[in-house]
């Protein structure tokens, strides 16, 4: 896609209050049973769906925050709207999106015509998708990528087999919350054997002040299929607190591969608390390339369980914690079974007192014979308010293994600032391309169209305020 | 508050005809104890450590009881002003409630020459030990250790401190701070053999001030090693250097957490921590987190951890040569665990051997 990404990125995108007031139903703030029902029945769910919504409030409400990491207890869970369906009906075409929705994507830079490049790609709009579109191959393919209210409609059989299977409730609060309250979110369904050769792109946004936005997404490769699913997410800046927890839960059957490509970009008032966790069958092969930009807190741990023999993961990440950001994200690999392989490449840069934490957990159980993973994170500090941390962890249970892990923090060094300088290039251009040498690994991994818009981003962010 | 331990806190006091404040910061003490031990669920035994055994030789150096301290009226304030100023107060934690409330012995070491050696032996009981090195002072300090003890270290402006120290005791729990001021250097290198808990705390307090620490473990059967070691950053151009190497056997497990934190303040600070770990058998286990928490951008830190096997091609190519498998796996280890020992230990080089060649005593490894 090609739009204009400073737009994104600077503050005061403000929509008119006209536009704001024309969803369709808004629940009102806070969360109790009757939000639930009411969002179970206004999507016409059925009952299992209600249960599982329900089961899982009574989780959120019994479970304590996380007693780690950055700080939540500001989030007012109280003063948040659950729920928040912008149109009636979903709009399958371009030219019947509404108007008001479509100035949204035009101020946050998406023409038209990107529909004409990027066949295929559902937005979200607020909790639900307001158009998607699939390309007819796909369909013929018996490929199924839609947003997960549909799913749930047309397919109910696939997502009650896998929803929850992968991350319960249970597993932590804000799980619980979102499986009470979800809505929206993207259902990838690929077939045995067809392996889809242009990346599925969804963009998810917010727009209503307080608005949480809860979106579920199932991806599920079966065997020998391969597909590769991009995210990017943007937000208009609000003064209040938002909160962003999604759930993610990606099933890679034997031999099949998933890629998973997220930039995150929230406006710097969310919380953005995602769990994202994948299993790899045998020889199946999971990346998670995860880009972390926006937020006021972000606190997101890519999960691979390495269950089949022969399974490989990939993460690699990027952090950017600029001002009031709190970025605290990192990978986790479970070796269960032999010959697994878990790389993961984590790279942070923090400024203005931001502060970027890598927090990973590499565990290689009993049985998991010829295990090898290797973890790198490197962190750079451009200046002495800001801060980085490194918690690390390795479990090892098994003695027939290869793990290594290695890690680096510091400044840009000065011979390289006067390495460039002494070409021709002025300071804060220098410092801003060694931050893009410093990203290359993670860059080179995303769509050129992200590699473009990202680089934009890195070069914006470092050179203001810099020299 | 167990009723039977709050007897037991105050007959022990009595026999050590201590003054009221301190039975009075036992039982504080106890109540710290209690509190933490009814949250955590565990509960130590007193019992289980046993009497102390502590030999001390000095040569340079002079010891004298918390005891000695409080009968003589003109050092009595210092020594009570010390006592309770110190880092490990009951708050810290549920052992060093434990020990506080329970100890039965308190040492002031200190040199009395520019340079003083000490050997310190202590398999069991419960003690505090405070190790006071003045201005310029350098202590060198051999030490096999066991029991429950709580050890500080207070180095003043270029004082330095060379501790080597061997870990052999049943069951060990080892509470360890040293506080650096301007200049001053500790070296620590100290060798685990059985199952032991230890908490390192170090903080560079004063420019200039260096840390390095290097921890070996050799361990096997139903051994559980905890160790973790904290370094905290203070004050500018610190420098701090953690390496950590170290077998598990059999169903051995070994954890070694290590922190490093380095504060807005101390620029131009150095930090390296690395951790490598070797699993000999099926059913042993080990956990490292070399962890950082970096506060400001002049700064040069890194950290490395691996665990893993003995390399095959390695044992190959012994064996090719002529050494019986278990002759090759132990010159591995013993090359492994080399590397990690600073050039002049002499120490624990020999008890290092012992252990290894101890590991295929017991059993053969494949």
């Amino acid at each position: 896609m090609f739009f204009n990404l400073t737009y994104r990125y600077k503050p005061g995108i403000m929509m008119s209050q006209r536009n704001l007031d024309q969803h369709s139903f808004r629940s009102s703030k806070g969360l109790d049973e009757e939000i639930i029902r009411r969002i179970s029945s206004i999507k016409k769910e059925p009952e299992w769906m209600l249960e599982f919504r329900l089961n899982a409030f009574k989780i959120f409400n019994a479970k304590k925050l996380q007693s780690w990491g950055p700080d939540l207890s500001k989030i007012n869970l109280n003063d948040l709207h659950y729920y928040v369906r912008p149109t009636e009906k979903k709009e399958a075409d371009w030219s019947k999106v509404p108007e008001h929705i479509k100035n949204t994507f035009d101020k946050i830079g998406i023409p038209e015509a990107e529909r004409k490049f990027l066949a295929g790609s559902t937005a979200q709009y607020e909790s639900e998708a307001v158009y998607s579109n699939l390309k007819k191959e796909w369909e013929s393919l018996g490929v199924i990528f839609k947003d997960m209210d549909s799913a749930l409609r047309e397919h109910p059989e696939i997502v009650k087999k896998y929803l929850g299977t992968l991350v319960p409730s249970t597993d932590n609060k804000f799980a619980a919350l979102n499986s009470a309250v979800w809505s929206g979110g993207s259902f990838v369904y690929v077939p045995k054997g067809v392996e889809v050769q242009i990346p599925l792109q969804t963009y998810f946004r917010i727009n209503t002040q307080n608005m949480g936005q809860f979106e579920r997404t199932l991806i599920i490769a079966e065997e020998g299929s391969s597909v590769h699913y991009v995210e990017g997410c943007s937000a208009v800046i609000y003064s209040a607190a938002s909160l962003h927890a999604a759930v993610v839960e990606v099933f890679a059957h034997k031999n099949s591969r998933i890629r998973y490509t997220t930039i995150q970009n929230w406006s710097n008032n969310v919380y953005n608390l995602v769990t994202k966790r994948a299993i790899a069958n045998e020889n199946a092969v999971v990346e998670w390339i995860d880009g972390n930009i926006g937020s006021k807190v972000s606190m997101k741990y890519p999960t691979v369980i390495l269950k089949g023999e022969g399974a490989r993961a990939d993460v690699i990440s990027i952090a950017y914690a600029g001002k009031g950001q709190i970025q605290d994200t990192g990978a986790r690999a479970i070796h269960l079974a032999p010959n697994t392989k878990s790389k993961i490449i984590s790279k942070s840069i923090s400024k203005n007192g931001g502060q970027s934490s890598y927090r990973g957990s590499v565990k290689i159980s009993k049985g998991a014979v010829n295990a090898t993973s290797s973890v790198r994170c490197d962190a750079l500090i451009l200046d002495k308010e800001s801060r980085s941390d490194t918690y690390p962890k390795i479990e090892v249970d098994e003695d027939k293994v290869s793990l290594a892990h290695e890690a680096t923090v510091g400044k840009i060094g000065e011979e390289q600032i006067f390495y460039l300088m002494s070409r021709g290039l002025p300071e804060n251009e220098a410092i801003s391309m060694i931050v893009l040498g410093f990203v290359e690994s993670f860059t080179k991994e995303l769509p050129m169209e992200y590699a473009v818009e990202l680089n934009r981003l890195i070069q914006l962010e470092t050179k203001e305020a810099v020299g | 508050m167990n009723n039977m331990e709050e007897k037991e806190v105050i007959s022990l006091s009595k026999d050590l005809n201590e003054p009221k404040w301190l039975l009075h910061e036992r039982l504080r003490s106890l109540k710290v104890y209690s509190v933490l031990s009814k949250d955590i669920g565990k509960a130590l035994d007193a019992e289980t450590f046993g009497t102390p055994d502590t030999n001390v030789s000095l040569a340079g150096a002079r010891r004298d009881s918390l005891h000695d301290f409080l009968e003589d009226p003109r050092r009595k304030d210092i020594a009570k002003s010390f006592f309770i100023n110190r880092f490990y107060r009951p708050e810290k934690s549920i052992e060093s409630a434990f020990i506080n409330a329970f100890f039965t012995e308190c040492n002031f070491f200190a040199p009395e020459k520019e340079s003083a050696t000490m050997t310190l032996t202590r398999k069991h009981g419960i003690a505090i030990d405070f190790f006071i090195i003045l201005a310029r002072a350098n202590l060198g300090l051999n030490s096999d250790s066991g029991g429950a003890s709580i050890s500080e270290y207070y180095l003043s402006d270029n004082a330095s401190l060379f501790q080597s120290s061997t870990i052999t005791g049943k069951h060990s729990l080892l509470l360890e701070a040293r506080i650096l001021q301007n200049d001053a250097q500790a070296k620590l290198n100290h060798a685990f053999f059985s199952t032991a808990k230890k908490t390192n705390n170090t903080l560079l307090n004063g420019e200039n001030s260096k840390y390095a620490e290097s921890l070996l473990f050799v361990t096997h059967s139903h051994d559980r090693l905890d160790v973790s070691s904290t370094i905290l950053h203070a004050s500018k151009s610190t420098d701090s250097t953690l390496t950590a190497k170290g077998v598990v056997k059999d169903n051995a497990v070994a954890t070694v957490n290590s922190l490093a934190r380095i504060s807005h303040e101390s620029q131009g600070s150095k930090s390296r921590l690395s951790t490598h770990a070797m699993i000999l058998t099926p059913g042993a286990k080990a956990t490292v987190n070399p962890d950082f928490e970096i506060l400001n951008n002049d700064v040069i830190a890194s950290h490395s951890a691996s665990v893993g096997e003995i390399n095959e091609e390695q044992l190959f190519y012994l064996m090719s040569r002529g050494f019986s498998r278990d002759k090759a796996n132990q010159l591995i280890i013993e090359g492994f665990l080399d590397s990690a020992l600073p050039e002049g230990e002499k120490a624990l080089r020999g008890k290092l051997d012992a252990a290894i060649s101890a590991l295929y005593k017991s059993s053969s490894l494949k």
